[in-house]
């Protein structure tokens, strides 16, 4: 994990959520953590910052970060809590849904790839590691050739991925 | 390549599988209703061909054409393609015409050389006579084109895709003509996403064809081919099957690998069933 992964982390780890999915984080407790890892906090959070994707905000009588960007905080929580396999299969049949080319059924499997990991917050390689384990664990998907994005599924490279009862 | 498959006067297909079957008679509903593309959808080995081929055994003027073996996949080639395959049948289509006069006199005087040259190319020319002659006959021309495009990275998918357009912007002229064309998921899915006004027109006429056999597939393929209970039961639990493996299994009893199925796959699996 990079320096930038670790401000997410710590911030998931002390804050509290708040609205919009952002995370709010005691200044004073955050500095004190990130401090442990980083060098230069004041300069990477200041960095951060100039691109918008935290702030330092004042807060009662002292301050704390928001941290805003959507899809990092998504990222440092799925680390600490991996989502189920429950709960990323039905994100991803969502995503089969959502994308499936109306006349054969089939979705793209890169397009369901970029959903996943967008709604679980999720890398995309780790996402794309799920989708091949979600497939060869089960008999409710068919893939086919084509497509985006191939994954790697026993000898064959396969782009297009389709939902069956 | 399934040229060797063409329907003549010493072959026929037989289709099986109720669904099949079904898809089949919604393809011939789409020809009477008078839908003139027509597009069936299926991936390797649902049975894409085998259904074309069914419906040309049993519909008068139906051409098949399989395009695996053709360079190009532009109107020029499919067409050329179409009168290399039907040979027999267009001289039959031509001998109704002798009496004839103007252009169709003419077409009924073509060589199988000048035919081929013509469909080269003039190749909606050659579909306007084609149209002509079956009005005078009072029936309708199928073309059936198989093979059409193997895959989305075909670096002649765009030509196949003019091809389509070539004969939809003449679908008014060609109006008792109807175009019935396999196409891989992959393919459409291509199309949907380069040419949205074509998948637009594809979506009025399509039949998708099942991935798997279902169970009653599976009982009309076992009544065909007589296999016993026990077989039939093995090869349930194999898992889903496309026809086209169920097809080779059935007719492959003893040696089931010839189909991509480990027979010790077969064994265990009737082992479990005893």
């Amino acid at each position: 994990m990079d320096e930038v992964g670790l401000v997410f982390l710590v911030g998931v780890l002390i804050g509290d959520g708040g609205e919009g999915g952002a995370v709010y984080a005691p200044y004073k407790q955050y500095m004190d953590i990130l401090s442990r890892w980083v060098n230069n906090p004041e300069a990477l959070i200041k960095g951060l910052s100039e691109k918008g994707k935290l702030a330092v905000q004042k807060h009662g009588s002292g301050y704390r970060v928001a941290l805003m960007d959507l899809d990092a905080v998504g990222r440092a929580r799925a680390l600490l809590m991996p989502p189920s396999r429950e709960a990323f299969v039905k994100v991803m049949d969502e995503a089969i849904r959502q994308s499936a080319n109306p006349l054969t059924g089939y979705a793209d499997i890169g397009s369901v790839i970029k959903i996943v990991s967008s709604k679980l917050g999720i890398d995309g390689d780790d996402a794309e590691e799920m989708v091949i384990k979600a497939v060869l664990g089960s008999k409710s998907y068919i893939l086919a050739y084509g497509g985006s994005h191939r994954i790697k599924v026993g000898s064959s490279y396969y782009g297009l991925i389709k939902k069956v009862n | 390549m399934q040229r060797a498959l063409v329907t003549g006067k010493f072959n026929s297909v037989r289709l099986l599988g109720p669904s099949w079957l079904r898809a089949k008679e919604e393809v011939i509903r789409h020809i009477r209703n008078g839908n003139q593309l027509i597009t069936i959808i299926g991936r390797a080995g649902s049975g894409k061909t085998t259904l074309l081929l069914s419906i040309c055994g049993e519909l008068p003027n139906c051409l098949y054409t399989d395009m695996a073996g053709s360079s190009d996949r532009d109107l020029s080639a499919m067409v050329a393609s179409l009168v290399m395959d039907n040979i027999e049948k267009i001289r039959s289509i031509q001998e109704t015409l002798k009496r004839e006069k103007g252009n169709l006199k003419t077409f009924s005087r073509l060589g199988p050389q000048d035919l081929i040259e013509l469909a080269r190319i003039h190749p909606i020319t050659f579909l306007g006579l084609l149209n002509e002659a079956s009005d005078r006959l009072g029936g309708r021309i199928i073309i059936e084109v198989d093979e059409g495009l193997l895959s989305q990275d075909d670096p002649r998918a765009f030509k196949f895709i003019e091809a389509m357009h070539g004969f939809r912007n003449n679908m008014r002229l060609l109006d008792s003509t109807h175009l019935v064309v396999t196409m891989l998921p992959d393919v459409v899915d291509l199309i949907a996403k380069v040419d949205m006004p074509l998948f637009e027109v594809m979506r009025i006429a399509t039949v998708m064809l099942p991935d798997y056999v279902g169970p009653d597939d599976l009982q009309d393929i076992a009544n065909a081919f007589s296999l016993p209970m026990d077989a039939v039961d093995k090869i349930s639990r194999l898992g889903p099957l496309t026809m086209r493996q169920l097809i080779c299994i059935a007719a492959n009893l003893n040696d089931v690998a010839k189909c991509g199925i480990n027979e010790i796959e077969m064994d265990v699996v009737g082992a479990e069933a005893a």
